[in-house]
């Protein structure tokens, strides 16, 4: 079985989009959110390994909602998207890697999951 | 100077030429020679007093009055001429020098005689001395009198009472007139403050020397002092220069006082103001009391240093109140010793300088007050026009940038999903086209970047500064502390100021190291660029880097730039940082 994901974004037809591509792939997408509370929220329930999250949320910056999940008790794998350059801020906020949205793919996922 | 008021140097050969006749006079006479160069040094030294007023104090009429003693001084020489028409001429007109030297004692420092009874003195002398030239003009002489034989050419008159009469009213009058002057002048001295003292002083002791002079002529009778002792001779004589030169240097200093008020102002132009200005003004006058009281709009009266409204009837005796207006409107008022309106000129000249030195204040405070508003206009059009990149860039990613990432994995997700059968030319349209899109996608990011960079906001300067130096493709020793984030605007330039410099050393350096340090220390962002790169950069109008220097001095930040030809460039940047 795959690795379960969790997707957090405001666009809809993104998340409806990385879903299938991701699950085509092996993936098992458990939960999408399209805020940062709501991030929070379904990473709890959901407990997914990883979380594919947008920087640019309606409520509040990804890279603060890495930071909350870093803190949690099993911590899942952060990769954060963003149709802008983040590769910088990945460090600081404890995610794994990052992928620029128009490059997401299976292959893409795996090489940030392989390095971390 | 003009043209026009030149010729009083004609003074300086006319005075050569008189004390050349006066010698050859003198020696003809064979008057000793000590005598002589007496006679000869004190007219010229009294019409040189004259001429050094007329350079220094051009307006102050006491300079002709002084001149023309010192000819009057020669002209009584010359009552000895074997020539009959010079000798008449001379022993009539000679010696006016007393009065025209009382004259300017009276007018003393003003160059005008202000007080009625200094003008009953002056014309009573006038009188006199017009009475006895005239006299000795027009009515007989006896030919033993002067002890010179010479006689009345003009109206022989046998009878001569009337000519005894005039000499003996003169001979009383004229001492009477100059303890007059003596008086009026003492008076004036005593009743004065101190800086009017000071003021009055030298005329003080000139009074005192031509009182004692003209005593010592009644008492003795001047031909008495003349043929008595060469060194009574000297004394008397260069007691009239002392007269003169005393009253010189009297104006002389007053000029000295109103060149201290006007350097003084001078002085203070920068930041001089009513509150600063009035004991600065109490010093350079001698006059301790002096007050300056600038008008209030908001208490519609002249008002003390504690904003109390001043009462103008309340000074007392001995204060004069000096307006300053501009414009018909009031500025201040100078409550100030009376014994300064002597001389009115120093008034004049303290209440111009006073209204410029207020007109500069005011100036100043209005030039700052528009380049704080200019500088507040530049920072804000500054952080409104960071404010639209954010825009734009938040709208590519929110539209563009979106509607592109979704083509792209949906184009990604059909070309995962083609069956086995199709045609192998449209799974490689399908991948071009996913490739394409990718391109595009990165080109917009950098576009997007290059507006505004995410980071900046999301990450703040740091994260920033790091993905920046990540992305230059040139080897770079990066030095960071910045321990708070700066303000947007200090931080977008920055941001801006180092993307800048990176690039030009990418493209134009040729450096094989580059060192980018960004520190805040004393409330000051400092960042520092270097490479050992070519060097000869310039921050030329229109280029990238004067841009940046721009935007530094907008808000309120210093740009350099030191690249000399082949040593490498070194880029500076200090900006205002609140955070420390």
């Amino acid at each position: 079985m795959g690795h379960t994901v969790l997707i957090v974004d405001d666009h809809r037809a993104f998340r409806l989009l990385a879903r299938e591509l991701l699950e085509s792939e092996g993936y098992l997408v458990v939960g999408e959110a399209s805020d940062a509370v709501g991030a929070v929220e379904a990473t709890a329930r959901f407990q997914p390994d990883i979380v594919l999250l947008d920087v640019r949320l309606p409520d509040g910056s990804g890279l603060d909602v890495a930071k909350a999940l870093r803190g949690q008790a099993s911590p899942p794998l952060v990769v954060l998207i963003s149709t802008a350059d983040y590769a910088q801020a990945v460090a600081s906020c404890g995610a794994a890697g990052f992928i620029p949205k128009g490059r997401l793919s299976a292959a893409s996922l795996r090489k940030v999951i392989d390095a971390a | 100077m003009t043209e026009t008021n030149r010729w009083p140097w004609l003074f300086v050969p006319s005075v050569l030429l008189v004390a050349f006749l006066t010698y050859q006079e003198k020696t003809r006479l064979e008057l000793a020679p000590v005598a002589t160069w007496s006679i000869l040094t004190t007219g010229i030294l009294i019409v040189t007093a004259g001429l050094f007023i007329w350079r220094r104090r051009p307006n102050n009429r006491c300079w002709w009055m002084i001149s023309a003693a010192g000819f009057a001084w020669f002209v009584g020489d010359f009552e000895h001429s074997i020539r009959e028409p010079i000798s008449v001429f001379a022993f009539s007109f000679g010696r006016w020098q007393g009065a025209l030297l009382a004259w300017a004692l009276l007018a003393y420092p003003g160059g005008r005689i202000e007080t009625r009874r200094g003008r009953a003195v002056m014309v009573s002398l006038v009188f006199l001395f017009s009475m006895r030239s005239l006299s000795r003009l027009f009515l007989h002489m006896p030919p033993d009198v002067a002890g010179y034989g010479t006689t009345n050419r003009f109206l022989p008159i046998t009878d001569d009472r009337w000519w005894r009469l005039v000499e003996n009213i003169f001979g009383w009058g004229y001492p009477l007139m100059m303890l007059a002057v003596l008086v009026i002048v003492s008076d004036q001295w005593l009743r004065a403050s101190r800086p009017g003292r000071r003021m009055l002083s030298p005329a003080l002791v000139a009074v005192a020397s031509l009182t004692a002079i003209v005593l010592a002529e009644t008492l003795a009778g001047w031909n008495a002092v003349v043929g008595s002792n060469v060194r009574v001779f000297q004394v008397v004589s260069y007691a009239y220069v002392v007269v003169a030169w005393s009253l010189a240097v009297g104006l002389i200093r007053l000029r000295q006082t109103r060149s201290a008020v006007v350097d003084l102002v001078a002085e203070l132009a920068g930041d001089g103001t009513p509150v600063q200005l009035g004991p600065a003004l109490a010093r350079a006058l001698g006059d301790p009391t002096l007050q300056l009281l600038p008008w209030s709009e908001a208490a519609m009266a002249y008002v003390d240093n504690l904003g109390s409204k001043a009462d103008l009837d309340s000074f007392g005796p001995g204060r004069a109140v000096t307006r300053i207006e501009r414009q018909d409107q009031p500025v201040a008022i100078i409550v100030h010793d009376i014994a300064l309106l002597e001389d009115p000129g120093l008034v004049n000249a303290v209440v111009a300088a006073v209204r410029l030195t207020i007109d500069n204040a005011d100036l100043q405070a209005e030039i700052e007050r528009q380049l704080a508003e200019v500088e507040a206009s530049r920072a804000r059009i500054v952080e409104a026009g960071d404010a639209e990149r954010r825009k734009i860039e938040r709208d590519l990613h929110d539209g563009a940038q979106q509607r592109l990432v979704t083509t792209a994995l949906a184009l990604r997700l059909a070309a995962a999903r083609l069956g086995e059968n199709v045609d192998p030319s449209t799974r490689t349209v399908l991948a071009q086209a996913v490739k394409e899109l990718g391109e595009a996608l990165d080109e917009l990011r950098d576009l997007a970047r290059g507006i505004h960079p995410a980071i900046l906001s999301e990450s703040g300067l740091v994260a920033a500064l790091e993905s920046l130096v990540d992305r230059s493709g040139l080897p770079v020793d990066l030095e960071i502390h910045i321990p708070e984030e700066p303000p947007t605007s200090i931080a977008a330039t920055a941001y801006f100021a180092v993307s800048e410099a990176l690039t030009n050393t990418l493209k134009h350096a040729t450096a094989s190291r580059v060192k980018v340090r960004a520190v805040v220390a004393d409330g000051l962002l400092d960042i520092i660029v270097t490479d050992d790169g070519r060097g000869g950069a310039t921050a030329t109008t229109g280029s990238g880097l004067s841009g940046i220097a721009d935007r530094a001095a907008a808000v309120g930040g210093v740009f350099h730039l030191h690249s000399p030809h082949g040593d490498g460039t070194r880029f500076e940047l200090k900006l205002p940082c609140a955070s420390s």
